[in-house]
């Protein structure tokens, strides 16, 4: 598939909804409308956006510093736990079918740690631009993302003579909470940025 | 003769500097909001507070003055107050294991002690004193203290003892010739733990000493095995005294009970007492600190985890 990024454009102007970071190109559509054959819609395909995650990768980047000493005065790191060689990466695209209206689609590759599971995700949506005066655009931009649940497995314990071996949240094997009281706190989440409105004023000069 | 001990035998545990006769003023206790880690709190306590209970499903019982007219000035928190003994020790444990069920006696009552169902832990900031010359067992207790001893002997509660405030060692005479009989008998039970005064809160960075007043653990082995300390912040609270360490280990192990539910008073004890620091404390010797400083931290962790 070829794929053609958008033009980059010095942006004046207000953005409404949720911002994400990330590499992001400025989506114009061309004015000009056009019949879409199947070759012309892979032309009309752009790639908006390379994103590190959906949010629940970022989240877990605390825990790597994070720990407990064990009975012993041992170290007890997180970091083997929540680290993982590959970060859920988001790509985008938007193909365009009209001068005012475009489809937007992109896919999630998932993370895996050893104690963790972001599932791979989907992204649909659409976008609609309208030129409100000449050089302002104002669009509108709904997204959903389908997977990308996090999911978060436990750990055994050992606890001595006071406790035994149990199972329990990592995280939390060192906390107050008798350890079966832990379970209920495992990270098991659908994504973040679920659903996604994103109001845009853009203004060329 | 089997000398039984007398009210007037009974000395509370802690220095006063801030005694104060109530003069027939009600003492009243307050009532106490959220937990709040104070100044005077090991930053253990905070940390383990986080997200867990604190002492729920344990039964916390004091037994010490709450009948006297006799009050202390000092402030762990909520400004100054001025308070019996007993309250004072019941507020300080009942700040550490906020969710326990307490109880208190008065220790004229001489009735046996009753304990609840499930985990109890019992604080005693109070001694016994005696001329010395007694073996434990010529002591003819009351009920009151029989039944205590029984109950660490057995294992049925533990028992939070205050190691005394006489710069000895426990079981030994002070300057006046008197010892700790209680200590004595309280020496070697499955499940009683001897309470000195650290000066401050001690951390790897900054070793606390022991309290110039308190009891120290001496040569007895059997006693070093039973015998922790923890930082008594006297400058902060106004209330020094070994009478003030005991609770905070009496709420170390409700908390501990809350958490090992299925674990006994035995093994609680020996949790605490095996998870002392030895890196905390200022030139670690057992004839000074026992096992060391009490650690809630390391007391509520796993040995090894995957």
């Amino acid at each position: 598939m070829k794929i053609k990024a958008g033009r980059f454009f010095k942006c004046v102007g207000v953005t409404a909804g949720f911002a994400t970071c990330g590499i992001a190109c400025a989506i114009e559509l061309n004015s000009a409308s056009w019949e879409n054959t199947e070759h012309e819609l892979l032309e009309a395909t752009h790639l908006i956006e390379i994103k590190p995650d959906n949010g629940h990768s970022r989240r877990l980047d605390p825990l790597q510093q994070a720990g407990f000493e064990s009975a012993r005065g041992a170290w007890v790191s997180f970091n083997p736990w929540y680290t993982s060689t590959w970060k859920d990466t988001h790509v985008t695209f938007m193909t365009q079918l009209s001068s005012q209206f475009g489809v937007i689609w992109g896919a999630g590759t998932g993370e895996r740690g050893a104690k963790y599971a972001i599932a791979p995700s989907m992204r649909f949506g659409a976008i609609f631009q309208t030129e409100i005066q000449k050089n302002s655009l104002l669009s509108l931009k709904a997204t959903t993302l389908i997977g990308g649940q996090l999911k978060e497995k436990s750990c055994t314990a050992n606890y001595g003579d006071i406790g035994g071996s149990q199972e329990v949240n990592c995280r939390l094997a060192a906390s107050t909470l008798a350890p079966a009281n832990t379970l209920p706190y495992l990270f098991n989440e659908q994504s973040g940025h679920k659903k996604q409105v994103l109001l845009q004023f853009t203004h060329r000069f | 003769m089997t000398p039984f001990f007398k009210i007037s035998n009974v000395v509370l545990l802690m220095l006063v500097a801030n005694y104060a006769a109530a003069d027939g003023k009600p003492l009243t206790l307050g009532v106490d909001s959220a937990p709040v880690l104070q100044a005077w709190m090991n930053p253990d306590i905070g940390a383990a507070w986080g997200s867990g209970f604190k002492g729920q499903g344990v039964t916390l019982i004091v037994v010490d003055d709450f009948k006297s007219k006799s009050g202390y000035n000092g402030n762990l928190g909520s400004g100054t107050q001025l308070l019996r003994h007993g309250e004072w020790t019941l507020k300080e444990a009942s700040m550490i294991a906020t969710s326990a069920t307490v109880k208190t006696q008065d220790f004229n009552s001489g009735t046996a002690v009753r304990l609840n169902s499930g985990l109890n832990v019992v604080n005693l900031s109070y001694a016994i004193y005696l001329q010395s010359g007694y073996a434990a067992n010529q002591i003819r207790w009351s009920s009151q203290e029989k039944s205590l001893i029984n109950d660490a002997a057995t294992g049925a509660a533990i028992i939070s003892k205050a190691a005394g405030n006489d710069s000895v060692a426990v079981g030994a005479a002070n300057k006046s010739g008197n010892i700790d009989y209680l200590n004595l008998a309280l020496k070697g039970t499955a499940s009683a733990i001897y309470v000195g005064a650290l000066n401050s809160n001690g951390s790897t960075i900054k070793p606390a000493t022991l309290a110039s007043y308190s009891n120290m653990a001496g040569n007895d082995a059997v006693v070093q095995k039973q015998f922790l300390t923890v930082g008594v912040e006297g400058s902060k609270t106004g209330l020094d005294g070994t009478s003030f360490a005991a609770p905070i280990i009496s709420g170390y192990a409700a908390i501990l009970g809350s958490k090992f539910t299925n674990s006994n008073s035995t093994q609680i004890t020996n949790q605490l007492l095996n998870t002392a620091r030895q890196d905390t404390v200022s030139n670690y010797s057992a004839a000074v600190y026992g096992r060391g400083e009490a650690s809630l931290a390391r007391a509520l962790a796993p040995v090894s985890i995957k």
